[in-house]
């Protein structure tokens, strides 16, 4: 039952971040905590697998389904 | 001849290589979806959403029915080897597909339910073929108090059907019903139970509850109970795939009648792919000379599950295309999807819009030759996925959903709606509400509160003209019946309970 709270309460944590941090940097940390954190993965497997993945839904969202992902002050 | 032509026209549009390379795409993510336990089909669906979101009509619905049948198909991978099914339609196939592995015939039981299923596919895809138009046609004349009467038929056969208790499946149903308030009313104009809130006046994002409601809250359950996986060690051939002559001559009788039935069952809104393969191995246990035999790998417990399971697929699409009432969760994420696109399924759905009708139906023929080339030769590929753990699936599965509902309107609000969903999922699913009829409700909601205010403007609010017309009073005892049928199969059950203990 944890682990449910843990993901509800970073899925919202991911949602509100999103308007803030863009959607590259909450998006590696909400996998990494997924991973990391839920799941107990090693943080270095986990920081990778979180790399692959952002990147990878930038791909398919941003790129070639052309969505307007939010991004930070930064621009990313 | 007619349908000849349709057919053809069809062929036309779901032969183009974009429409051809999404039908392929569909079958391939199904196949994937139904080889990896803790994935259904409802979520695959609902996740492609909004990835198809920017697609037109025609290729988003090829692709996301390809999705619903590839699942089908690879359900039975992950039954005969790790004896988890891969869906819940493929329960049964774990009873004699795993023993066959066991004892070391994993190949002709992988091969022939990829064969049964493009056996009963196709033969669903023809009968859907004939059938649908014919259907349709009739259905032109509906009035509103028809269409009310065959959407309240809709809704009490899937609540009534759907989980074991007829309370929680109308609980289900009725929630559903009061979600799909929300929003301006369609007749007055007044905005009802917005709560001031501008996001809500277009009512509740459908994306984000049949999100949360399927994909969100599978995770949550999944993360709570992991599934153990004990791998059956095979190397597998493509020569050894093929059954040999015994297997088929004992198959082939079960593959024809799991076929037959499951697409009937199929077409029976509530029913849907699981009932039609627990229905198609009782009946070939029943029918069998040796029914003993059954569970210790006999290869007709496999062929005739798998043929149904596929077979009713394709039947669910008949009152999907025809009528406008979707039979599952399934069929009712897919016709959210279709009202996103702007098509509204039923009975003008042919003459509207037979370019998305007809290709559909084509891409369905094409999209089974192609899964039996992709679960054939490419089994190996598909067991090596389900060495992927879901503990890393998890985290992906969660990101896609989340990104992809924000993703089909720009709207961080709908994510909010899917967490809600998804919480009111995992809850609803621990207390065993079944899920499917508050989709079913929230998607039908608008066209049974419609059809009834305009026949009781017809009417003078006399409710008598849902009874006075012969359709019409057709379906309301319909579904008055199926309201009832729950305790029927209580009763029956109960009776075979004491027998199967002896």
């Amino acid at each position: 039952l944890l682990n449910v709270m843990l993901v509800v309460a970073g899925l919202a944590i991911y949602i509100l971040a999103l308007s803030r941090l863009g959607f590259s940097a909450s998006t590696f940390l909400f996998v990494a905590f997924l991973l990391g954190v839920v799941e107990k993965e090693r943080w270095f497997k986990a920081c990778f697998i979180a790399l692959l993945s952002t990147a990878g839904l930038y791909l398919i969202f941003r790129i070639l389904l052309d969505v307007k992902l939010p991004k930070n002050m930064y621009g990313f | 001849v007619e349908i000849l032509q349709h057919l053809i026209s069809g062929f036309e549009i779901a032969l183009s290589l974009k429409n051809l390379i999404f039908c392929l795409m569909g079958v391939t993510l199904g196949t994937l979806i139904g080889v990896l336990p803790g994935i259904g089909p409802v979520t695959g669906v609902a996740i492609l959403i909004p990835v198809t979101f920017g697609m037109n009509a025609t290729t988003a619905i090829i692709t996301m029915a390809g999705v619903y049948y590839g699942a089908m198909y690879g359900g039975s991978t992950t039954s005969i080897l790790i004896n988890v099914p891969g869906e819940s339609s493929s329960v049964m196939t774990t009873l004699d597909g795993y023993q066959m592995a066991l004892k070391g015939r994993a190949g002709p039981a992988l091969g022939m339910a990829a064969i049964a299923s493009f056996i009963a596919g196709t033969f669903s895809i023809l009968m859907l073929s004939w059938i649908a138009p014919v259907l349709a046609d009739f259905a032109v004349a509906f009035g509103p108090p028809e269409y009310f009467a065959l959407t309240f038929m809709g809704l009490t056969l899937v609540t009534g059907l759907a989980g074991d208790s007829l309370i929680k499946g109308l609980m289900s149903g009725v929630f559903g019903l009061l979600l799909a308030c929300v929003g301006v009313d369609a007749i007055s104009g007044s905005p009802r139970f917005i709560f001031g809130s501008i996001f809500l006046l277009d009512g509740l994002g459908f994306i984000g509850v049949a999100v949360g409601l399927f994909a969100l809250a599978e995770v949550l359950v999944n993360i709570e109970e992991p599934l153990k996986q004990v791998f059956v060690k095979t190397r597998l051939s493509i020569k050894s795939l093929f059954p040999n002559r015994t297997d088929w001559k004992n198959s082939s009788g079960a593959l024809w009648r799991g076929s037959v039935l499951g697409f009937f069952v199929g077409v029976l809104p509530g029913a849907g792919a699981t009932v039609a393969s627990f229905l198609s191995y009782a009946a070939e246990k029943k029918l069998s000379r040796q029914p003993e035999k059954f569970g210790t790998g006999v290869i007709e417990g496999v062929a005739g599950p798998e043929g149904a399971n596929n077979a009713a697929a394709g039947g669910a699409m008949v009152p999907l295309l025809t009528l406008g009432i979707p039979g599952s969760g399934t069929t009712a994420v897919l016709m959210g999807a279709l009202l996103i696109h702007g098509i509204r399924p039923g009975p003008l759905l042919f003459q509207e819009h037979p370019e998305v009708v007809w290709g559909l139906i084509a891409s369905m023929y094409i999209g089974n030759v192609l899964l039996l080339i992709l679960n054939l030769p490419l089994v190996g590929l598909w067991v090596s996925f389900l060495k992927v753990p879901y503990r890393i699936l998890m985290p992906l599965i969660v990101t896609i959903s989340a990104v992809g509902v924000f993703a089909t309107d720009n709207n961080i609000f709908d994510m909010w709606i899917m967490l809600g969903a998804g919480a009111v999922g995992y809850l609803m699913r621990k207390l065993e509400f079944p899920a499917a009829p508050v989709v079913l409700a929230l998607v039908l909601g608008p066209m049974v509160e419609r059809s009834l205010r305009q026949s009781l403007t017809l009417s003078h609010g006399d409710i008598a003209i849902f009874f006075n017309r012969p359709i019409s009073a057709a379906l309301m005892a319909l579904a008055l019946l199926s309201l009832f049928a729950p305790l029927v199969r209580k009763f029956w059950r109960s009776r075979r309970r004491p027998k199967m203990q002896k």
